[in-house]
């Protein structure tokens, strides 16, 4: 498939994902909030979990559906769109690499890899495998400094990749150190820090929604780009 | 302040332990924001509006782990 149309199709289908991680985050919410309402009207109900034996009624399911919403299901989806984020990045500059080698041209690699090359499509695929899983260990600002010496694109602008690199600064926050925050996240901000040292992180709606806005539209702004250059 | 759906009083919900929360109606998002604004209480309003068996729309307001509960009640009370 032309490189054009694989970046065209990747968009496509990144920007699909995200529109389905936001309407399950949208309408989880939602259901949940509609079990608060019903338990407000005064209806009463106990839930019992076979697996861990914890029973709940309508007053600690309330409590809980405020807790899953601000906290579990927000922290999940927010992880699941910096994911689709590094996955889009990913295998976006694997298909310019694979286009446009020439950048790699100067990378040492083992003789064994060529001999057990079927074709040379092989042996390039091995070079831009390793060159993105060194990358992939960099901070997110290296990523897109990566691909513009490679693409020169244009984007996405500083002001975009400071914002990207505080939601990735955050994501890190969740997932390795039980959403508190730390140097190491005031660090990775870039200026843009949202908390200080030892508060615990909460992702707001809003912020929730510009990051996934955001990253839709460095998804949006690098595709159309390529595209529009790959055209000319 | 009064629900006006309910005609209660509008009250600021305590259960669990993800902070407190205001459940309104869609229609009096503003007026509760601003006394909110006014009394410096920091929030954030869901997107999400619903209507339960065709009665008018509600929506939550999330006050967060730091603020007091009963502190934000004294406030809506006092908008009666």
């Amino acid at each position: 498939m032309p490189l054009i149309d694989e970046i065209t199709r990747l968009r496509d289908e990144t920007l699909s994902s995200l529109d389905t991680i936001h309407n399950y985050y949208f309408h989880t919410k939602s259901a949940w909030r509609i079990v608060q309402q019903v338990v407000r009207k005064g209806n009463k109900f106990t839930i019992r979990n076979r697996a861990t034996g914890s029973i709940v009624d309508e007053t600690e399911l309330s409590g809980l559906a405020q807790a899953y919403v601000t906290g579990l299901l927000a922290s999940a989806t927010f992880q699941h769109f910096v994911s689709v984020l590094e996955r889009f990045v990913s295998d976006f500059l694997s298909l310019w690499l694979t286009e446009y080698p020439n950048s790699l041209s100067g990378k040492e690699l083992k003789f064994k890899t060529v001999l057990d090359a079927t074709d040379k499509n092989k042996i390039v695929a091995t070079v831009v495998e390793k060159e993105l899983l060194e990358l992939a260990y960099q901070r997110i600002s290296d990523w897109f400094l990566y691909l513009e010496k490679i693409a020169q694109l244009g984007c996405p602008i500083s002001d975009q990749i400071e914002r990207l690199t505080e939601i990735k600064a955050s994501r890190d926050v969740l997932v390795h150190n039980n959403g508190i925050v730390n140097s190491v996240y005031v660090g990775k901000s870039m200026g843009r820090a949202r908390f200080v040292d030892g508060d615990k992180l909460v992702l707001p709606e809003d912020y929730h929604r510009d990051s996934w806005e955001l990253i839709k539209q460095v998804v949006k702004d690098v595709s159309n780009a390529a595209i529009k250059k790959l055209e000319k | 302040m009064i629900d006006v759906s309910t005609k209660n009083p509008v009250y600021v919900s305590t259960d669990g332990k993800a902070g407190p929360y205001i459940v309104v109606p869609v229609l009096q998002i503003e007026e509760v924001r601003t006394l909110l604004d006014a009394n410096d209480v920091s929030y954030w309003v869901d997107e999400d509006a619903i209507s339960l068996n065709g009665e008018p729309e509600i929506t939550v307001i999330n006050l967060g782990h730091g603020s007091e509960a009963a502190t934000v009640q004294k406030i809506l009370d006092s908008a009666s």
